[in-house]
């Protein structure tokens, strides 16, 4: 049986009197792929940065890889989740170099916080010319496009040889190719390797068949959760987006999100 | 080592080479500071308040050397930019990592500092004015005085 990597009870972010999230249950189990999908504000990046250990969660329980975090835990675990979140990372990253920052994955930190080996170097060098930005890696981040920027960051998950992906709306920002070449991306990973993927989007276009998880949010709080085909439906999805909407899958197998017309509506 | 050990390790060596260091681009005072808003204690990282940025630093000989270096020979490693001043100090931090790297490959340099005692040429000091803490002791003293 495969084992827990991400557990929640009764997780909760609160900010002043404010609720960020509140009551998450949540369990993740080694080599699953799961879609996070909610509107703007729903708490989808919250829960993202309390997994990789860049945001404390104020109550209940919350387990990474059989671990809490605290003090000594923190760099250990955090190094082993690949985060890709540029609503996150812009926040903090602007004149930082490109390859410091691929680097600053190797430690789980958001700069530079050791020595670095040649090998290190040579790596991160490597995973920039993969994503098509090996000859930025002397610029500032603030330099560099969204799209490079987005590239730069996946590169930067990648570096520490992740047990856990998590992509938050990793698609934004990309030209039609690129995002067609992540998408390509994130399908031969989720066949081929043993990573388990968190897939945070907006684009129910972007949810692939490798895909068999889904968790919903809504105000932060779970508004579903469990097997996709069981989650990803009309009705809940209509709760989710707050109108009525009709889920569909196309010849490829991807789904699609059109909104109901009234006259639909009433039959 | 246990990670209790490994967290303490980092957060000594951050306080220690914030202390020792400074900016590779401006050559500034660095320090010690929590980014993120967070509970986590151990969340520290070095910066630079100068140019507003997370840096890891180098020592003040290398920055003083590859300022002088860029500004006397005109070094550009990045010819497809403007030629300002923040084309300048990104040459200046490209010749910082630059030395850093020869040095510790030539055993000079650890993540403690140097090996060696250092005695860097005066034309890189340049109109540098050094005042040791006996001497501002004694300016203090006179201005007090007068």
């Amino acid at each position: 049986m495969a084992k827990t990597v991400i557990k929640t009870e009764k997780m909760c972010c609160q900010s002043g009197r404010h609720y960020l999230l509140k009551d998450i249950d949540w369990e993740v189990k080694q080599g699953e792929h799961w879609i996070i999908f909610g509107l703007n504000g729903s708490g989808k990046t919250t829960l993202l940065s309390a997994i990789a250990g860049y945001k404390q969660h104020t109550a209940g329980k919350l387990e990474v890889l059989g671990q809490v975090y605290d003090d000594t835990t923190l760099f250990s675990l955090s190094k082993q989740i690949g985060w890709v979140s540029a609503s996150f990372f812009d926040k903090y990253y602007s004149s930082e170099t490109v390859l410091r920052i691929v680097l600053s994955g190797l430690f789980g930190t958001l700069g530079v916080g050791a020595e670095i080996s040649d090998q290190d170097v040579k790596k991160a060098r490597a995973l920039l010319e993969q994503w098509h930005v090996g000859h930025k890696s002397d610029m500032p981040f603030s330099m560099l496009s969204k799209g490079e920027q987005q590239n730069v960051l996946i590169a930067r998950a990648l570096i520490s040889d992740p047990k856990i992906l998590v992509l938050d709306e990793p698609g934004t920002g990309l030209d039609v190719f690129a995002r067609e070449n992540l998408l390509q991306w994130v399908k031969k990973i989720a066949e081929t390797t043993d990573i388990t993927i968190i897939y945070v989007t907006h684009y129910p276009e972007e949810i692939q068949s490798c895909f068999e998880k889904c968790l919903l949010l809504q105000h932060g709080q779970v508004l579903a959760n469990g097997n996709i085909d069981e989650t990803f439906r009309s009705g809940v999805l209509s709760n989710v987006l707050g109108e009525p909407v009709m889920v569909q899958k196309n010849e490829n197998g991807l789904l699609i999100l059109q909104r109901k017309n009234r006259k639909e509506e009433e039959l | 080592m246990t990670q209790e050990n490994l967290t303490l390790n980092r957060l000594h060596e951050l306080r220690e080479r914030s202390a020792r260091c400074c900016c590779r681009f401006c050559g500034g005072k660095l320090e010690i500071r929590k980014i993120i808003f967070t509970g986590y204690d151990a969340r520290i990282e070095i910066f630079c308040s100068e140019c507003n940025r997370i840096e890891y630093g180098t020592e003040p000989e290398i920055y003083l050397s590859a300022k002088y270096f860029v500004e006397a020979m005109q070094f550009n490693y990045y010819p497809d930019l403007d030629d300002n001043g923040q084309t300048k100090k990104m040459n200046i931090a490209k010749v910082c990592d630059i030395m850093a790297w020869e040095n510790k490959h030539m055993g000079f340099l650890k993540p403690e500092g140097f090996t060696v005692p250092i005695e860097l040429n005066p034309a890189i000091l340049g109109n540098m004015l050094v005042i040791n803490e006996e001497e501002l002791a004694q300016q203090k003293c006179s201005e007090s005085q007068g």
